[in-house]
């Protein structure tokens, strides 16, 4: 503004300014008002969802802790059923299902119900989105996916755990990875390939326990001083 | 025209910004934004989120409180790494925000009701097992938290524990895998062997100076010796001045004096009692009535100790017919002691009331403590007077070597000077040597600049509360290869062993072509007092064989066709081992025992899980935005 302008001419300037824009300016901050709440509201409702879905997965969480190393009774697995099949209908877009649907997969392939186990982890597999503005980590799944391996062994198909192995990128997970294929390749009567992707696995292992697959390497005739002198 | 335009886009834009700002303010809060800007850079910030210094103290120091506690009631300080427990500290709660990171992009929430539940079942907060909120609010100010505070704290334990149960106790173990760890676990092999022992060719065997010179040569490495240092030393030992302190006869008679002068008679008093208890006007009232009855009867020449045990309700004393034993005045409350001052021998008190109730006192005993005899004193006196003196001596001679040694380019004067005697060691590296040298503060000043390369006496060293020393390296020695004169025993050994080893393997595998053969190997082994040792069955777990050789049996390939398997084996300490294999019986279920496999399927089904999350946790970290790590590592806790 010029030099010479008034207080007065100055208010007259920020009155013309207001009539000019005062109207759209109001309705800005209505709309962004109106927004900002709604968001709230949406969150809240969603907060509470997920909630819900919170506490059903938490009966099924304490199970699986309380089961480490142990079958679970079939009446606890009928009261997992229970509330998974609830988390399954009202919830499954959620992280808690997936979560669940590992615990219902761990039930089942200690039970020695492969099928069932391999449908729970297949699903997971088949369900990775859980919507538009969350993200599941990736590395659930390729847990998931080598869980499904160690099923599919055990139902007597070693190929197809190979298959399942070789459809992603191991990532961090090449000990549990390669010591799944060594066994599926074992099984398939590959006692040289098993033995590569045995040590594979160890060579890994960081700071995990290398027992058993020194033991299996041993019986591949890799002798265990060897190994020890490597490390 | 031109102005209309700009108007109307100053408009646009200025409720456009306008707009943005409240939403930005109402969305994060004014708090956050001007808190970001006024606080100084943060230390240690995972993606983004920073973590403050202040709670990677706090853990680090609760860690390494545990471990102190871990190293038992007389903790050894110096062998405590307290970068250990920062290290764990940062790594921990790196890991911690990782995963509540990780739980809000995956939209995990805790519900109102299940922080609720939680905090109703902690136990800290319950009064006779109910929840009691009183309780839980004065807990939580004595713990400086706010109520909304510590229930976010409890929503994020919850969340924590719903991702660990998700990924770590979610693994299972398969039959198949069950059946094969028991396959493996308990296959069968059975072998025989016979083992030539290298010690039968140790002395057979010829060293030449030319191999021992060979060896040499070719091995520096491995005679390599450290920097090494030998010192001589004065010390000064308050034990041994404590020798040199003389105490005259008077010197002890004096500090005999003056215990006398300190000592105040006491005169001791032995008590019985029978007690009444009582505390309301009623029964005081009711106590001194039977009080009195009692009192009479014993006026009347009744037995004390008998009435004791039939009426005193202070079960302990009444057993021992009401003896108190000893007081010098303030064992017991003000008026029984005030009575029984007052009291002369086997005198029975008229009823007496104190805070326990009412009493009936018989003073059993007077006894006036008597000051023990110069002579029993003599030596404690001694030893004392010894010690005051050395600690004077102590501090003065100390004085004295700290100038002395300093001014002198030797330790010929501080040792004339003081009367300490030089003292040697022999050479030692910087790992210590024996006796003084073994002491820490001693080796860093021998290898010192100072002393070391300077050839200056040392400062004086404190080496424990009773002995300071100050040294003086005598011969320095660079690290260097040991001359061959020295070695040349250690070298003919292992050249020995080596060569006896070779023999053994040599021997070994013409026995071994001998089998395959088919010669008459028990002839030829029995002609070298050998023979074959069979185990039939046995498992990776055998307790007779050798574990080399158990290794080596268990790495052969299986026998096919009634074939044998044969292989030797050079063992660790020289030996050398034959193993026929004669077949592999693969274990099965029915080896494992019922507690072993719960144990196997516990141990496979926690490393699924712990494998899981491991490579979780790496995964994360390794996508993960991480600053300020190292820094954080190196600082040290501020209160160590």
């Amino acid at each position: 503004m010029a030099l010479d302008t008034t207080e007065e001419e100055q208010v007259e300037a920020l009155k013309n300014w207001w009539k000019d824009n005062g109207t759209s300016l109001l309705t800005g901050v209505v709309v962004v008002l109106a927004l900002m709440f709604g968001f709230r509201k949406w969150q809240d409702s969603q907060s509470s969802t997920v909630g819900e879905a919170s506490d059903l997965y938490q009966q099924i969480a304490d199970m699986s802790v309380n089961n480490v190393g142990k079958v679970v009774t079939d009446d606890e697995l009928l009261a997992a059923q229970n509330v998974y099949s609830q988390l399954k209908e009202q919830y499954s877009s959620t992280i808690y299902t997936r979560y669940a649907a590992l615990a219902m997969a761990k039930f089942h392939a200690d039970k020695g119900e492969l099928d069932l186990a391999a449908t729970e982890l297949q699903w997971v597999l088949d369900h990775q989105s859980i919507g538009l503005l969350k993200k599941a980590d990736p590395e659930l799944f390729l847990i998931a996916r080598q869980r499904l391996a160690l099923v599919r062994l055990a139902q007597g198909n070693p190929k197809g755990a190979i298959d399942l192995l070789h459809g992603a990128d191991a990532g961090t997970f090449v000990t549990t990875f390669s010591e799944t294929e060594g066994d599926a390749l074992l099984q398939l009567g590959d006692r040289d390939s098993a033995r590569a992707a045995y040590q594979k696995a160890l060579a890994a292992i960081g700071e995990g326990n290398p027992v058993l697959l020194k033991l299996k390497l041993q019986d591949l005739g890799v002798s265990v001083s060897s190994v020890e002198t490597k490390q | 025209m031109l102005q209309k335009i700009r108007d109307k886009t100053q408009g646009v834009i200025s409720h456009i910004l306008v707009g943005l700002l409240i939403a930005v303010f109402a969305l994060w809060g004014v708090d956050r934004i001007v808190g970001n800007l006024s606080q100084s850079a943060p230390e240690l910030t995972v993606n983004g989120d920073e973590i403050p210094s202040a709670e990677i103290d706090r853990l680090a120091q609760k860690k390494t409180q545990d471990m102190i506690k871990q190293l038992g009631n007389k903790p050894d300080l110096s062998k405590l790494d307290e970068s250990f427990s920062r290290v764990a500290a940062v790594n921990e709660l790196i890991q911690r925000k990782l995963l509540e990171q990780a739980a809000e992009s995956s939209g995990m929430a805790v519900s109102v009701n299940a922080v609720d539940r939680r905090i109703r079942q902690t136990s800290d907060f319950q009064l006779d097992g109910v929840y009691n909120a009183k309780l839980a609010t004065q807990m939580l100010q004595g713990a400086g938290l706010t109520p909304n505070s510590y229930r976010a704290q409890l929503s994020r334990d919850i969340l924590l524990n719903q991702q660990l149960a998700g990924y770590t106790a979610t693994g299972f173990v398969t039959p198949d895998q069950l059946a094969k760890l028991a396959a493996l676990v308990h296959q069968k092999r059975s072998l025989r062997y016979f083992v030539v022992p290298s010690a039968k060719f140790t002395d057979s065997v010829t060293v030449s100076d030319q191999d021992i010179q060979d060896y040499y040569q070719h091995n520096q490495k491995l005679f390599q010796q450290e920097e090494q240092v030998s010192i001589e030393y004065v010390e000064l030992n308050k034990a041994k001045l404590m020798d040199a302190v003389a105490v005259s006869d008077e010197q002890l008679k004096a500090a005999y004096q003056d215990e006398v002068a300190a000592f105040k008679a006491q005169t001791e008093r032995r008590a019985s009692h029978i007690l009444w208890p009582a505390s309301t006007e009623a029964e005081i009232a009711a106590a001194r009535k039977e009080a009195a009855a009692v009192k009479a009867r014993l006026d009347a020449g009744e037995d004390f100790s008998k009435l004791a045990k039939q009426y005193s309700k202070d079960a302990d004393s009444a057993q021992k017919g009401g003896d108190l034993g000893f007081t010098t005045g303030s064992n017991f409350p003000e008026p029984f002691e005030a009575a029984l001052q007052k009291m002369t021998v086997n005198q029975v008190s008229e009823p007496v009331q104190s805070e326990f109730g009412i009493h009936l006192i018989k003073l059993t005993e007077l006894k006036d403590t008597k000051i023990d005899s110069f002579e029993t004193r003599k030596e404690a006196l001694l030893h004392d007077l010894k010690q005051k003196g050395a600690d004077a001596l102590f501090t003065s001679k100390l004085e004295e070597l700290k100038t002395l040694s300093f001014e002198s380019p030797d330790l010929t004067e501080p040792s004339t000077r003081l009367m300490l005697p030089k003292q040697t060691t022999g050479l030692f590296g910087r790992s210590g040597g024996t006796g003084i040298a073994a002491a820490k503060p001693v080796i860093t000043a021998a290898f010192s600049q100072e002393v070391m390369e300077k050839g200056l006496n040392s400062e004086v060293i404190s080496v424990d509360d009773k002995t300071s020393v100050v040294l003086h390296v005598l011969e320095h020695q660079p690290a260097q290869v040991r001359p061959l004169d020295v070695v040349r025993g250690e070298v003919e050994v292992t050249l020995r062993q080596q060569k006896a080893k070779a023999q053994a393997k040599e021997l070994g595998d013409s026995f071994l072509n001998a089998v395959k053969n088919g010669d008459n190997i028990d002839a030829l082994l029995g002609a070298q007092h050998l023979g074959w040792t069979a185990l039939e069955n046995i498992e990776r777990s055998e307790p007779k064989l050798n574990p080399e050789i158990t290794d080596k049996v268990f790495t052969m390939d299986r026998p096919q066709d009634g074939k044998t398997i044969l292989d030797g084996l050079a063992m660790q300490a020289g030996d050398y081992a034959v193993v026929e294999l004669k077949n592999v019986t693969e274990g099965s279920q029915a080896d494992v025992k019922e507690a072993e496999a719960a144990s196997m399927r516990n141990f496979l089904s926690q490393q699924a899980g712990a494998n899981d999350f491991a490579g979780y946790m790496k995964s994360m970290e390794a996508h993960a935005k991480i600053k300020g790590r190292d820094k954080q590592l190196a600082a040290k806790d501020p209160l160590l």
